[in-house]
C-alpha cells in the first residue's frame, strides 16, 4: 500500500515541470555564482576556491532555507490533492490502509522535494566546465571537484532540513487541510531561523544557538567560523562533528515526532461541515422562508463625489477589517513583533559594551527585524485583496456593481498602507517604551517619522503599487505572488552588473542617506524629496494603468483585456495624461541633476580609469619629485551651501641630486576647480579622467633648491546627485583632510586596483600589497606608509566659517576674531608633523581642561555630552603613561573632535583625533555589567597614534602597521589595565582573538605573520593586541615599554630612511631573556596557534573553605603557513592555568581564585592546586593569552 | 422598457462559439431562458449584466446600449449570479449595506433599504449572522435581497434554484413573480416547470443559437397532437431510437416511456399525449 502511494506520488511529479523548473532555477544560480564573483551566494568566500567542498555545503545551506518554500509547495500539494480535487471521497471510500496512505504520500513528495537541490551540484559542475572553455575567471580560482562537499551537504542540510520542515509542513497541511495555514507553519520555520540568528549576537550564547537553529546554517557557520582558506578548500562539515550531528539528529527527530502525532490524529472523514456550521452561526432550519409583505422603498442609486467618497470608505473598511481579522495578519504580524520587540532590549549590546537605545539604531533595528514580515505582509496581502473577491467568488456581484475602479483600487491600496503605518506605528511605540526602560529619554519622534512613516513607507507605497498592478495584469494569483518576488529579485540584482546604477532606473530607487544629529537629513535633503517625487508619480502611472486593466467581469483574453482597457482609458485620460506630462518633466529635471549637472562614471568606467592611469603614468614611480616641507592654507567654509574654497602654499625643494624638470600633480578628485601656479610652471598635459596634470618646470629646480606652489580649489554642488558624493562637506559637521583639498606630487600607487581578479580582467599584472621587509631596500625606506610627497612639514592654516560654527584646524589656535557674519581662527602646529591632518566645522559645545601645559578639549554636539568626561580622563591618562614610558608629548593641545556617522571610525591627526558621533558619543559604559569601556579604549589607542605614527612611522613595506597600529593598540591595553586592573583585559582579547581567527578565514590573498603584515586589519590590531599582551606577561611592561622607548629615540621625527618592524622586532629580542627568546619566533615572525583544551575538571573540599582543584588539559602548539595550512610542532612554552569563583550579579567573570604560569612540554597534562573559596570554572590559558584555535574549551564547569 | 438583442455573437479564444447571431426581444415580466449545460445562457446572461464582452451585435436595453454605457446599466441592474460566496466574518446586514453603497444608495435611505430588504427576504433575524454560516436557501435569499437593491428595471437571476428544496423553491419564485410585474426579470434555468410556472415569454437556446423564442402557450400549441409516448422494454431503447424522433426517455415505475414526435400516429402502440414543455424543450434540441 505504502508503495503504490510512494510510487503514485513519484510519478506524478516526474511528469510535472515544478521540480525541474527549480532544479534550473537553483543551477542557474549556482552557475552564476561559480562563474562570477558579482553572483554571491550567502555572501563571498574571498580567496576560497570558487568550487571548494565549503562553498558548496555553504551554498546547500542557503538553497536550503530557500527550499522551505519548495518543500512547502511539494508537501502542501502531495497533503491536499485528494482535497482540492474533491477525489478525497472517491479515494478514501476504497479499501486502502491509512499508513500506506499518509506516509507514502509524504515521503514520495519528500524524495521529489529533493530533485531541486541537485540543481546546486550540477550548476556548480557546469560552471566549472564552463569555466575552462571560456576563461571567465582564472582557472586557479578553481580546485578539483570535491564529492565528499557535496555528500556532506546531503548529509547535513537538505535530507535533514526536508525531514525537519517536511514533517511539520505535511503535518498541519494534510490535518488543517488548509493551504494558507501550513504556508503560516513554513514562515515560523523561518523565523525560528532568524531568532537563532539574532541570538548569536552574543557570542557567549553560540553552543545554544548552534542547538536551537533547526535549519543547520547558523550551526554550520559558528562550527566553520575558525576554518582557514585552506581548511575550506578541502574540507567539510559533515555528520561526524558531534555538535552537528547532535543538532541534525534533533531536530529531525522533532519532525518525525510531528510527522508520527499527526499520523495518530488524521483520518479519512471529512472535516464535519454541518457540524462547524451550526457551530458558527447557529442557524437552524427554515421555517417561514420569503415573506410576502409589503412594498420596497424605491431608492434609486445616485452618482456623484458624495457617493463615491461614501463608496470608497465602504470599501476600505471592509478590506481594512477583512486584512485586520484574518489569520495570516495576526500570525505574521505577532510572530513578527515578537521578533522585533526583545531584540530592543539585547540589541544595545555589541562587542562587549553597551551603547545608547539612540533613535537612528532603534530605527535600524526594526528595519533589520520587523521589515521582513512588513514585506511579507505587504506582498501577501496585495495579492489576497486583488484576489480578494474572485477568491470568495462575490466578484460577479461586486463587478456588476455601478461602483467606478478607481474606488476599489484606492481602498485597497489604502488598506495596505494603512496597515503597515499601524505595524510601523507599534514599532515606534515599542520603541520609545524600550528607550525609556533604558532610562534614555531623547526620543526624537520626528526621526522615527521621518524615517519609518515617511521614507519608508514610501518604499513600501511604491511596491505596493507595482504588486497590485503584476497582480491585475495576472491571470492567477500564485503567478502574480511568482512575477512579484521575480521583479524584485531582478530589480535589486539585474542592474548592476548590467552597469546602469540610475536611481531612475531601479524601481523605487532613492539615494541612500544617513541621518546625523549633526545636519539632520540637510546635505541629502533635496535628492531624497526630487527621487521620492519622481517615484510617486510614476507610481501613480502604474495605478492610472492598473484602474484601467482592473480586473471587471470574466473576460481573460489579452484582445478583450485590452479593449477594456481602452474603454477605461477614457474615464482617466485627464488624469493620466495630466501625470504623465508631471512625471515627464519631472524626469528631466532629475535627469538634468543626477546626468548632466552631476554626471559620474560608472562603476566599470571607473575601474577602466583606474586601470589606465597606472598603465599611463606607472613609469613616474620613481621618478625623482620635489618634497614638501612648508605648508599655508587659506579655507573659507560655507556651510550653508556646502561650499569650501581653498587657497594654499607649498613650499617644496628638491632632495634628489639631479635636477627636477617635470612635475606630476594628483588633483584632489571630484573637485569642480583646482589650480596650481607658480611663473616656472607650464602645463604639459591635463587628464582630468585619472585626475593628473603633468607641468614643465623652467627652469629646471636644481638640487637643493626650493619652489613656492601656489594652489586653489573650490569644491561647490550644485543641484542633486543620483547618490550624494561629497558626505563630508555638509551644513553642520564638516570633516576633511588635507588630501581632499591639496595635489599629490609623484605617481600615486595608493590609487591602484587592488583586487587580484579586477586587476587581471583589465590586463594588468599582478601587484602585491606592500614591497617586502627589506632593511636593504633603502629605495621603499625612503617613504613612510603614510605619504610619498612629504617629509615633516610645518602647517598654518587661516580657516574661516559661518558666525555659528567653530571650525578646526591642526595645531594652537593663534588667534580667533568675527568679521561680518564670518568666524576666523587662524590655527598654527607646534610642531612639524607628516602632511596629513583634517579641518572641521561644525556648531560644537566645547569641554576644556588645562594640565601639566596641555590643553584637552572634546568638541562634541550638544546632545552628547555623557562621554565627555570620560574622553578627557582618557586623554590625561594616555598622556601621563606615555609621557612616563615613551617620550615627551609635542604637542600643546590633545582635541577630540566629533563628527557625524557618515564613516564610524576614530582617527589621529597631529594633536587632532576626529571621532564618529556613532562611536564612543553613544556608548553607554556599565561597570557593573564588566563592559569593556571602549570610549577610554578608544581614545587611548587614537592617543597612541601621537607617538605610534605622529612621531616615528614605517616605511612603505611589509610591517609598517604593526610600528602604528599594533603599539597603538598595546598603548592603549596599558593604560585599560591600569585603569580597570589586570583580569578585565581577558574580555578584550576574548574578542580580539575571535575576530582575529574569524577574518583569517576570510583573507583574500595571503595571512602574513604580525611583522610581516601588510595592511591586514584582523593582524595589526587584533592578533597585534594579544602578541603584544602575552610578550608584555612575558618579559614584563617595563621590558616592553623600554624597548619601544629605545625604537621611538632612534626614529622620532627623523627623516629617511624611515623604520621597519625589524628594527621594533629588534629591540624587542634585546630585552628578551634567552630562555624566551623563541617567543620572539613564534609572535612576530610566524603564525602560530595553540590548540589548549582542559579535558576535565575536578575539585575536592578540603574544609575551611579550601578546595583542591584538578584539572586534566591537552595541548598541541601549531604553525600555519600563509593559506593555514597547519603543522604541528614541539611544546615547550609557558602557559597559564587558573580557576574562578561564580561571577557576581551581572557580572561576566567570577573573581580569580588561581592564576599560575606552568611550563607545557607534553600534550597531556595534569595539574592539582589548592584554592580559597569554591570554584565554578578551571582550566588552561584561562586569559585568552595566547591565540587559541578554539577558546571555548579552554575552561571548563568544575565538577 | 424593454431590452433588445440584435446579432449578438460570441467565440470564445478556445473556439467555443457561445452566442451566434442571437436576436431577441424581452418585454417587461418574468422571460425564461430555457437551455441545457453550456448552452451559453451564462454567456448571455454575463454580457448582459456587464461581465462580458460581445464579438458583435448591439444590445439595448430603453435608451442605454448596453455594451457601450457598462455603468448605466449598472445602475439600474440587479444580477444574482449563478454561483456566488460572501466574505467570511461579515455580517449579513454590514454586507448588505455594502454592497448598497457600493450601488449608490445615498447613505440617508440606505439603512431603511437594507432593513426593509432583509425583512422582505425573511433574513431579519439573522441579520447579525455572518453570510458565510447560512444555508443554501438563506444564502439565496440574501442573494436576490443584494440583486433588489436600488430599485433595479433589470434584474438578471441565473439558475437561482439550484440546491433549493421545493418550498423554498415556491416562495422564491412567488418573489420573483411580484418584482416581475413591472420590470424585467430575466431567469435562466434548465428546469422545465420553472418557465412553465412563471414566465409569459421564454427563450429556447443550445449551442449558443435561439431555437425557440415566444411564450410557452404558443410552443405547446405547436406541438399539439404530435407527442406520442409507450411504455418499451429497456433493451428496446436503441431499437426504438433509430426507427422513431425519440424526444425523451423517462423512467416511470422503473419502466422506460419514451417520447417521439410525429405528425401522425407512428402506429406500434404509441398514444397520443398532451404536449408539455418539456417536449418542446427536447424536440427544439434535437431538432438543432
Amino acid at each position: 500500500m505504502f508503495s503504490t502511494f510512494f510510487s503514485f506520488e513519484i510519478k506524478t511529479w516526474l511528469r510535472a515541470p515544478m521540480p525541474w523548473i527549480f532544479m534550473f532555477v537553483f543551477g542557474m544560480l549556482a552557475f552564476s555564482g561559480t562563474i562570477s564573483d558579482d553572483v554571491q551566494i550567502g555572501g563571498s568566500y574571498g580567496n576560497v576556491l570558487k568550487n571548494a567542498p565549503f562553498v558548496a555545503e555553504n551554498w546547500y545551506g542557503v538553497f536550503s532555507i530557500l527550499g522551505l518554500l519548495l518543500i512547502t509547495a511539494f508537501l502542501n500539494s502531495a497533503a491536499l490533492r485528494d482535497f482540492e480535487n474533491n477525489t478525497a471521497q472517491i479515494v478514501f471510500a476504497s479499501p486502502i490502509k491509512k499508513a500506506g496512505y499518509y506516509f507514502g504520500h509524504f515521503f514520495g513528495a519528500l524524495l521529489i522535494a529533493m530533485i531541486p537541490m541537485f540543481g546546486v551540484s550540477l550548476g556548480m559542475w557546469a560552471g566549472v566546465v564552463a569555466n575552462s572553455i571560456f576563461e571567465w575567471l582564472p582557472p586557479e580560482r578553481y580546485g578539483p571537484f570535491e564529492l565528499a562537499g557535496h555528500i556532506n551537504a546531503f548529509l547535513v542540510f537538505v535530507i535533514p532540513n526536508m525531514i525537519f520542515s517536511g514533517g511539520i509542513l505535511y503535518t498541519v497541511a494534510i490535518l488543517t487541510r488548509s493551504t494558507t495555514q501550513s504556508f503560516i507553519a513554513g514562515v515560523v520555520l523561518l523565523v525560528a531561523y532568524l531568532i537563532a540568528g539574532n541570538l548569536l549576537k552574543d557570542i557567549h550564547n553560540e553552543a545554544f544557538a548552534a542547538m536551537i537553529d533547526p535549519l543547520g546554517v547558523r550551526a554550520f557557520s559558528i562550527l566553520t567560523k575558525y576554518w582557514t582558506v585552506d581548511d575550506k578548500n578541502h574540507l567539510s562539515l559533515g555528520l561526524t562533528n558531534p555538535v552537528m550531528f547532535a543538532n541534525r539528529l534533533l531536530w529531525m527527530c522533532v519532525g518525525l515526532a510531528v510527522l508520527v502525532a499527526g499520523y495518530f490524529r488524521f483520518t479519512f472523514s471529512e472535516k464535519n461541515k454541518a457540524g462547524k456550521l451550526v457551530k458558527a452561526g447557529e442557524v437552524k432550519a427554515e421555517i417561514l422562508g420569503i415573506q410576502q409583505l409589503g412594498v420596497l422603498p424605491k431608492v434609486a442609486p445616485i452618482r456623484g463625489a458624495a457617493m463615491a467618497w461614501a463608496q470608497l470608505r465602504s470599501q476600505f473598511r471592509t478590506d481594512f477589517m477583512g486584512v485586520v481579522k484574518s489569520l495570516p495578519f495576526i500570525i505574521l504580524s505577532i510572530v513578527g513583533l515578537l521578533n522585533t520587540l526583545p531584540s530592543f532590549f539585547t540589541a544595545t549590546q555589541s562587542y562587549g559594551t553597551h551603547n545608547l537605545p539612540v533613535t537612528y539604531d532603534i530605527v535600524d533595528l526594526i528595519r533589520g527585524t520587523f521589515f521582513l514580515f512588513v514585506y511579507a505582509i505587504m506582498a501577501y496581502f496585495t495579492g489576497a485583496l486583488i484576489w480578494k473577491e474572485r477568491n470568495a467568488k462575490v466578484n460577479e456581484i461586486y463587478d456588476a456593481l455601478p461602483t467606478s475602479n478607481w474606488t476599489g483600487y484606492l481602498a485597497k491600496f489604502a488598506t495596505i498602507i494603512a496597515i503597515i503605518f499601524i505595524l510601523e506605528s507599534i514599532t515606534i511605540g515599542a520603541g520609545v517604551f524600550a528607550q525609556m526602560m533604558n532610562g534614555y529619554h531623547r526620543f526624537e519622534l520626528g526621526v522615527y517619522i521621518r524615517e519609518l512613516l515617511v521614507i519608508d513607507l514610501l518604499g513600501f507605497a511604491f511596491l505596493t503599487v507595482l504588486f497590485m498592478l503584476v497582480h491585475t495584469l495576472s491571470p492567477n494569483m500564485y503567478l502574480g505572488f511568482f512575477l512579484s518576488i521575480m521583479l524584485v529579485a531582478v530589480n535589486a540584482f539585474v542592474w548592476s552588473p548590467l552597469n546602469i546604477n540610475s536611481n531612475m532606473v531601479k524601481f523605487g530607487g532613492i539615494p541612500g542617506y544617513t541621518f546625523s544629529d549633526f545636519y539632520q537629513y540637510a546635505p541629502y535633503a533635496q535628492g531624497l524629496a526630487w527621487f521620492n517625487i519622481y517615484w510617486l508619480l510614476f507610481s501613480g502611472l502604474l495605478a492610472v494603468a492598473t484602474i484601467c486593466f482592473w480586473v471587471r467581469g470574466k473576460e481573460s483574453g489579452l484582445e478583450k483585456r485590452l479593449s477594456i482597457g481602452w474603454q477605461e482609458w477614457k474615464n482617466y485620460r485627464v488624469a493620466g495624461i495630466g501625470l504623465l506630462a508631471i512625471w515627464l518633466v519631472t524626469a528631466g529635471f532629475v535627469f538634468y541633476n543626477t546626468k548632466v549637472l552631476n554626471k559620474k562614471p560608472s562603476g566599470d568606467e571607473q575601474e577602466k580609469r583606474t586601470a589606465r592611469y597606472e598603465k599611463d603614468y606607472k613609469h613616474y614611480e620613481n621618478a625623482p619629485q620635489p618634497r614638501i616641507y612648508d605648508v599655508k592654507y587659506d579655507i573659507r567654509i560655507f556651510p550653508e551651501n556646502r561650499k569650501v574654497e581653498a587657497d594654499g602654499q607649498y613650499w617644496v625643494r628638491n632632495k634628489h641630486d639631479r635636477p627636477i624638470d617635470t612635475l606630476l600633480v594628483s588633483t584632489p578628485q571630484q573637485n569642480l576647480h583646482f589650480s596650481l601656479k607658480n611663473e616656472r610652471l607650464s602645463l604639459l598635459l591635463n587628464d582630468s579622467a585619472v585626475s593628473v596634470q603633468l607641468y614643465r618646470i623652467q627652469p629646471a629646480l636644481a638640487p637643493g633648491d626650493s619652489l613656492l606652489l601656489k594652489f586653489s580649489t573650490v569644491y561647490h554642488p550644485e543641484g542633486f546627485e543620483n547618490e550624494l558624493s561629497i558626505s563630508q562637506i555638509v551644513q553642520n559637521g564638516t570633516f576633511f583632510n588635507n588630501t581632499e583639498i591639496s595635489p599629490n606630487f609623484g605617481y600615486q600607487p595608493g590609487g591602484e586596483l587592488e583586487d587580484k581578479n579586477k586587476r587581471r580582467e583589465l590586463g594588468l599584472p599582478e601587484k602585491s600589497r606592500r614591497p617586502a621587509l627589506n632593511p636593504a631596500d633603502t629605495l621603499h625606506r625612503m617613504n613612510s606608509y603614510l605619504t610619498n610627497d612629504a617629509d615633516w612639514v610645518q602647517v598654518e592654516t587661516t580657516i574661516s566659517t559661518s558666525a555659528d560654527q567653530i571650525a578646526i584646524a591642526p595645531g594652537s589656535l593663534l588667534r580667533e576674531w568675527t568679521e561680518g557674519n564670518r568666524h576666523f581662527y587662524h590655527y598654527k602646529l607646534d610642531h612639524k608633523s607628516w602632511n596629513f591632518y583634517s579641518f572641521l566645522s561644525a556648531h560644537y559645545e566645547v569641554a576644556r581642561e588645562e594640565k601639566g601645559g596641555i590643553n584637552y578639549e572634546v568638541y562634541y554636539h550638544a546632545d552628547h555630552a555623557a562621554n565627555v568626561p570620560r574622553m578627557m580622563r582618557s586623554m590625561q591618562k594616555s598622556i601621563e603613561y606615555y609621557t612616563q614610558h615613551f617620550g615627551p608629548y609635542y604637542h600643546k593641545q590633545c582635541r577630540i573632535i566629533e563628527f557625524p556617522r557618515v564613516a564610524s571610525f576614530a582617527q589621529a591627526f597631529p594633536g587632532t583625533m576626529p571621532y564618529s558621533e556613532s562611536i564612543g558619543f553613544i556608548e553607554n559604559y556599565q561597570a557593573e555589567k564588566d563592559d569593556i569601556d571602549m570610549v577610554f579604549y578608544v581614545v587611548a589607542h587614537e592617543m597612541g597614534h601621537q607617538y605610534w605614527a605622529h612621531q616615528a612611522s614605517g616605511a612603505d613595506m611589509q610591517g609598517a602597521e604593526m610600528t602604528t597600529e599594533t603599539f597603538a593598540q598595546y598603548s592603549a591595553l596599558m593604560v585599560m589595565e591600569h585603569e580597570y586592573g589586570h583580569d578585565i583585559m581577558r574580555k578584550f582579547l576574548e574578542y580580539e582573538v575571535d575576530r582575529y581567527l574569524r577574518d583569517r578565514g576570510r583573507e583574500r590573498l595571503k595571512e602574513l605573520p604580525l611583522a610581516k603584515c601588510e595592511g591586514q586589519g584582523y593582524i595589526h590590531y587584533r592578533k597585534g593586541s594579544v602578541v603584544m599582551y602575552y610578550l608584555k606577561e612575558m618579559i614584563g611592561e617595563d621590558q616592553v615599554n623600554l624597548a619601544l622607548r629605545n625604537y621611538l629615540e632612534r626614529f622620532r621625527y627623523a627623516d629617511a630612511p624611515f623604520p621597519t618592524s625589524l628594527d621594533v622586532v629588534n629591540e624587542f629580542a634585546a630585552k628578551t631573556p634567552d630562555s624566551l627568546k623563541y617567543i620572539i619566533k613564534d609572535l612576530f615572525w610566524d603564525i602560530t596557534l595553540f590548540d589548549n583544551r582542559t579535558q576535565s575538571a575536578g575539585s575536592r573540599d578540603l574544609g575551611n573553605g579550601k578546595y583542591e582543584v584538578t584539572i586534566q588539559v591537552k595541548c598541541r602548539k601549531l604553525k600555519a603557513d600563509e593559506l593555514g595550512k597547519e603543522t604541528e610542532v614541539p611544546l615547550d612554552d609557558w602557559i597559564e592555568i587558573g580557576a574562578f569563583a561564580r561571577p557576581e550579579g551581572d557580572k561576566k567573570y567570577g573573581k580569580t581564585l588561581y592564576r599560575q604560569r606552568v611550563k607545557i612540554t607534553q600534550k597531556d597534562n595534569t595539574f592539582t592546586f589548592t584554592v580559597d573559596g569554591k570554584p565554578e570554572k578551571a582550566g588552561i590559558d584561562p586569559f585568552s593569552l595566547l591565540i587559541d584555535r578554539e577558546p571555548k574549551d579552554n575552561l571548563k564547569k568544575v565538577e | 422598457m424593454q431590452l433588445t438583442i440584435r446579432n449578438l455573437s460570441k467565440t470564445y479564444s478556445n473556439g467555443v462559439k457561445a452566442l451566434q447571431d442571437i436576436n431577441l426581444d424581452i418585454p417587461t415580466g418574468m422571460y425564461g431562458l430555457l437551455g441545457p449545460n453550456g448552452a451559453g445562457k451564462s454567456t448571455l446572461m454575463r454580457t448582459l449584466a456587464t461581465l462580458q464582452e460581445a464579438d458583435s451585435g448591439t444590445i439595448t436595453l430603453g435608451d442605454i446600449n448596453v455594451l457601450k454605457d457598462k455603468d448605466a446599466v449598472r445602475r439600474t441592474l440587479g444580477y444574482l449570479p449563478q454561483e456566488f460566496g460572501i466574505y467570511p466574518r461579515i455580517s449579513a446586514v454590514a454586507m448588505l449595506d455594502h454592497l448598497a453603497t457600493l450601488k449608490g444608495i445615498p447613505g440617508n435611505h440606505r439603512k431603511e433599504v437594507v432593513e426593509a430588504l432583509l425583512q422582505r427576504v425573511n433574513l431579519w433575524e439573522h441579520r447579525k449572522k455572518s453570510v458565510s454560516s447560512y444555508s443554501g436557501g438563506m444564502r439565496q435569499r440574501f442573494g436576490i435581497a443584494q440583486a433588489l437593491i436600488g430599485d433595479p428595471k433589470l434584474i438578471i437571476v441565473d439558475e437561482p434554484t439550484a440546491g433549493l428544496d421545493p418550498g423554498e423553491r415556491n416562495r422564491f419564485y412567488n418573489l420573483l413573480s411580484e418584482i416581475g410585474e413591472n420590470v424585467i426579470v430575466i431567469l435562466s434555468t434548465h428546469i422545465v416547470e420553472d418557465v412553465k410556472e412563471l414566465c409569459s415569454n421564454m427563450a429556447i437556446i443550445n449551442g449558443g443559437q435561439v431555437l425557440y423564442a415566444g411564450s410557452p402557450e404558443a410552443a405547446l400549441l405547436q406541438l399539439e397532437g404530435k407527442i406520442w409516448e409507450k411504455a418499451i422494454a429497456k433493451a428496446d431503447i436503441d431499437d426504438y431510437q433509430s426507427r422513431f424522433r425519440v424526444i425523451s426517455s423517462k423512467l416511470v415505475a422503473g419502466k422506460p416511456i419514451i417520447h417521439v414526435v410525429s405528425e401522425g400516429d407512428p402506429g406500434e402502440g404509441f398514444r397520443v399525449t398532451p404536449a408539455g414543455l418539456e417536449d418542446v424543450f427536447f424536440s427544439k434540441i434535437m431538432a438543432a
